[in-house]
């Protein structure tokens, strides 16, 4: 049972700003991601975590107790690596009781717990062969077999899918994340993979240039983004960002820039209506929530197939739309009609899905 | 402009056959993606054509000739590589001047088709620019261009958007598809991810072990595929798999599993039957094919929910049907309720896109 | 064709062989003959083996300096080693202020040419009276091969991804022990190829060796030097002694051969 709490932490590398005063709270048995791309300061911070690397400022708690100063070795932390870091002149068995042999624990007893974790992972004819003589995926079930034989308080998880295949990736994060529910470990997982995110995660910390973005459900961060970089960061095809402004037309609110103008439905009309007219905004609306029809409509913007790109049961079509090139995903059996190359098409925007951002300080205001 | 037939190539290395008698037909200004699990000998194809590999066995065509004897020099093909092999020393005007420069061409003639080539890339200020001054998209864009400058027939490309990151490559992916488009010049490839031969390929090679599975659109591979291994590794989450016996009752021809007992359309029962090579077959059902209820109706199936995974606006649930793990995938907003972790449910298939396969060929049996 | 490129290579195979082993053949058969056969133009290569010269050789002067050579040897392995290892792992591993400067000036004193230090090497040691004391040349030879030791295992501990001694670290285990359990045998190539160069350049040294000692801790290259004497060159007894004195080294590097090969090609780890 345990839980983390991160005060005001900074790193620096040299003169980077690695970490920027990063606050959270991670929960008993929650699996928290942090997500960002190279070079965002989240496995500093896991490395702070875990005890490599001393924070310039600001206290880490585990369970209440500051462990900044703990070794890492008396921090009751296990971790996995991204190369998951096998011994590689040690045999799994010996991988296995590696750990445990380091709290003296009784021989009988280490016996009992590699049995027990042996079981658990189903890896009884690896245990006495080498890492060198592993595929990929069994590598990544040693690397987890002996993070958790110790029964650490916390789990930190650095990448720990990055060296599999897209299938096997696809299909170990489920699995890990059942592992991890059915310990209740509270566990600090690293990854640049969006996907990946949203599919482990119960809470999302969305990190860039060392500071954290938002922090929030994978529902949450994808439905609503606080930022600009975080709407662009989640979910494939990336959200389509269009530059605009508002204007007040016939007593309505109109979205509009030199290409489009549509009403803003009223109830979003007045969630905005704080925004002075005029100002620059951009307007982010997902591939998947826009509707296409191959005839004019009213309010709808005009654009050009560009590209077809079939993506299993879907289809990605980008339009063109100026210089602009835009993505909408759908069912093939739902857009209701076959676009062709050259087709000229209506876009519609749903504007239940509809975002606004402030073009200057990129905070979302809609 | 060009076509390209491989008939029956056998490439071997020491004693092991990388290519097992192939057979490729890529027609005059298609795309063709080939695609398969790494050392599936995709790469060897590529070699092969580009003339730097020699087949044991089989004959290579391009537009009707014979060139099994051509050296590569002469094939008039341009390759672009995963690193893309930019001379680091020169400017990007150079690079493309290179191969120019080889060929022997007249100055004027090698300033016109730089200077062509720039606009149509769009490449203006990055003419004089370093490769090491360029970000991973541009150094593409420039590859791309010292392979189009050439005017080659033929345009090979090995996992192009290899090095760039998840987005950049869905981004890319759309621009190469749009170019090749545009110049209508014939071209191979290679990749080892399914999304993107899906999205880029007119036509899609699925390969596995020195052999082609299937070859056809993006459309046929994902809806119809000819075998086991394609229905496998196209699309994401796979496909999933039940082993389940063939039993004839009155007019109707059955699939018997210990969970349900699916009917076999009439249409194709004639075909199943005479195909099939004994009783046993696997049943494939994609995961937007499965449906959830929460409750009981007709003959749905009980089944635990067992991992849940976000994705974007859509939801991937792994479901315990006794002892095997299915994946299903629906839009989150058409699920109808909020499936949770543990809950009891009812799984119904969507029979009419079943896939039967012969367990003991893996081939499709309809 | 195939099968003549292949003979045709490993008859340049054999001819390369035959120079190289030539003369160690010579010497191994030299120790079996007597002083007749032995001077005997041309050369005779079927003759009837003696064992005199290893029998003179072991009455000689000779097994007590073959014992000071691997005393010396070894002991100056052992501290090379020891001393060589934790250096390198202190360089590889720990930020050090004018750490590119401290390695420069290790390596450099392997670069020294022992003719410039023998006067005053002579003379410290004449003055701390350790002259004619192994101590004083495993001192000497240690100053050579520690340098040697930190330069090549430095690379060894570089190759060691960190995170295989941070896992350790979160494992439970202290610096110390990390070094030894995780470190230290990952690095046993390393420390194969270190000691079987430090074995040989200490069994071999002569320069030094014949002006720091005179008797008691003479080595066996400076003995054998000695065979030269009034009467013309022993010959057999020469060979005799110089296929004893190789022995160790040839054990040593069969027992270790492994490590050995993928020590010299500064073997990636598996």
């Amino acid at each position: 049972m345990s839980r983390v709490v991160l005060a005001h932490l900074h790193c620096w590398y040299g003169q980077t700003h690695a970490v920027d005063d990063v606050t959270l709270v991670v929960g008993d048995g929650e699996l928290c991601v942090l997500l960002g791309p190279t070079g965002c300061g989240k496995t500093s911070t896991l490395r702070m975590i875990a005890g490599f690397v001393r924070p310039a400022a600001g206290d880490i708690f585990l369970d209440g107790r500051r462990i900044n100063d703990l070794y890492p070795g008396d921090r009751n932390i296990a971790m996995i690596f991204q190369s998951y870091a096998l011994y590689p002149h040690m045999t799994v068995r010996q991988q296995f009781a590696f750990p445990l042999k380091a709290t003296k624990m009784p021989a009988r007893e280490i016996e009992q717990r590699i049995k027990e974790t042996a079981d658990f992972l189903h890896m009884h004819e690896f245990l006495d062969r080498y890492p060198g003589e592993l595929s990929a995926g069994q590598q990544q079930r040693v690397a987890v077999g002996r993070a958790l034989i110790r029964r650490p308080k916390l789990f930190l998880m650095d990448e720990p899918l990055s060296q599999l295949d897209a299938r096997l990736r696809v299909e170990m994060r489920a699995t890990l994340r059942r592992l991890q529910q059915d310990l209740g470990i509270t566990t600090i997982y690293v990854t640049h993979d969006q996907m990946e995110a949203q599919s482990v995660a119960d809470k999302i910390v969305v990190m860039n240039q060392g500071r954290i973005q938002q922090i929030g459900s994978p529902l949450e961060i994808y439905a609503r983004p606080a930022n600009l970089f975080v709407a662009g960061f989640i979910g494939s095809p990336p959200m389509n960002f269009l530059d605009c402004r508002l204007e007040q037309r016939q007593g309505q609110l109109y979205v509009c820039n030199d290409r489009f103008a549509f009403p803003l439905r009223p109830d979003l009309a007045d969630r905005v209506g704080r925004v002075s007219l005029g100002q620059p905004l951009v307007l982010g609306i997902r591939p998947e929530h826009i509707r296409l029809s191959p005839e004019a409509q009213a309010n709808a913007v005009p654009a050009e197939v560009y590209v077809l790109e079939p993506q299993s049961s879907e289809l990605i079509v980008d339009l063109k739309l100026g210089d602009l090139i835009l993505k909408m995903r759908g069912d093939k059996r739902e857009i209701g009609f076959r676009p062709h190359l050259s087709q000229q098409v209506w876009m519609e925007f749903q504007q239940d899905h509809l975002h606004l951002f402030d073009k200057g300080t990129e905070v979302c205001i809609l | 402009m060009a076509s390209i037939r491989l008939e029956n190539v056998t490439v071997r290395y020491e004693h092991y056959d990388v290519l097992k008698g192939i057979n490729l037909t890529v027609d005059d200004g298609e795309l063709c993606a080939l695609v398969g699990p790494s050392g599936c000998g995709k790469t060897s194809v590529l070699r092969v054509i580009a003339g730097l590999t020699r087949p044991v066995a089989g004959n290579v065509y391009m537009d009707g000739q014979l060139v099994n004897d051509v050296p590569p020099g002469e094939r008039d093909i341009a390759m672009v590589f995963q690193r893309f092999a930019l001379y680091p020393y020169m400017t990007t005007r150079e690079n493309w001047a290179f191969p120019l420069l080889a060929a022997g061409l007249p100055q004027k003639e090698i300033e016109a088709r730089i200077n062509a080539m720039s606009e149509f890339l769009s490449m203006g200020p990055l003419m004089d620019r370093y490769p090491k001054q360029l970000s991973g998209g541009q150094q593409q864009r420039v590859a791309v261009g010292r392979a189009l400058v050439r005017r080659a027939k033929v345009f090979l490309m090995d996992e192009p958007l290899g090095s760039q990151d998840a987005k950049m490559r869905v981004e890319m992916r759309a621009k190469l598809k749009k170019l090749q488009m545009d110049l209508g010049i014939t071209t191979v490839y290679v990749t080892h991810d399914q999304v993107e031969a899906q999205a880029i390929g007119d036509k899609v090679a699925v390969m596995e072990a020195g052999i082609i599975h299937q070859v056809g659109s993006p459309e046929e591979i994902y809806d119809k595929p000819a075998t086991l291994f394609v229905a496998g590794f196209v699309g994401t989450p796979g496909m999933n798999f039940l082993h389940g016996s063939l039993q004839r009752e009155d007019d109707h021809l059955f699939i018997r599993h210990p969970l349900f007992k699916l009917a076999v359309p009439p249409a194709l029962a004639a075909n199943v039957e005479a195909g099939a090579s004994s009783q046993e077959v696997i049943v494939g059902f994609r995961p937007e094919h499965i449906r959830l209820h929460q409750i009981a109706e007709g003959d749905a199936i009980p089944a635990e929910i067992y991992v849940l995974e976000p994705q974007s606006n859509k939801l991937v649930v792994s479901l315990k049907l006794g002892q095997e793990i299915l994946k299903m995938q629906a839009d989150r907003d058409r699920l109808g309720f909020e499936p949770r972790l543990g809950q009891k449910v009812f799984v119904t298939f969507e029979q009419e896109f079943a896939h039967i396969f012969d367990k003991a060929t893996g081939r499709r049996m309809d | 064709m195939k099968v003549l490129k292949r003979a045709l290579g490993i008859a340049l195979a054999l001819l390369v062989a035959a120079v190289f082993l030539f003369p160690l053949l010579w010497v191994v058969l030299s120790s079996f003959k007597t002083k007749l056969e032995l001077l005997a133009v041309p050369p005779v290569f079927i003759f009837k083996p003696t064992l005199q010269n290893y029998i003179n050789a072991f009455r000689s002067d000779f097994p007590l300096q073959v014992r000071n050579s691997l005393i010396i040897a070894v002991s100056t392995t052992v501290i090379s080693i020891t001393l060589g290892s934790l250096t390198a792992y202190g360089f590889s591993r720990y930020t050090i202020k004018g750490s590119d400067f401290l390695q420069f000036w290790i390596l450099s004193l392997r670069m020294l040419p022992a003719i410039a230090v023998v006067v005053p090497f002579y003379l410290v040691f004449r003055t701390l009276g350790l002259l004619d004391r192994h101590i004083a040349l495993i001192l000497v030879y240690c100053l050579f091969n520690i340098s040697f030791a930190v330069w090549v295992l430095k690379g060894f501990f570089d190759e060691i991804p960190l995170e295989l001694e941070e896992a350790a670290m979160l494992d439970g285990y202290s610096p110390p022990q990390v070094f030894l359990k995780v470190s230290l045998p990952l690095a046993r190539a390393g420390l194969a190829t270190t000691a079987i160069f430090c074995l040989i350049q200490s069994l071999n040294e002569f320069l030094l060796a014949v002006s720091l000692t005179t008797r008691v801790a003479e080595t066996a290259p400076v003995g054998l030097s000695k065979v030269q004497t009034l009467m013309g060159v022993d010959w057999g007894l020469l060979s005799a002694g110089s296929i004893v004195f190789m022995l160790p080294v040839v054990i040593f590097t069969v027992i270790v051969r492994n490590e050995l090969v993928r020590g010299m090609s500064f073997g990636r780890m598996r």
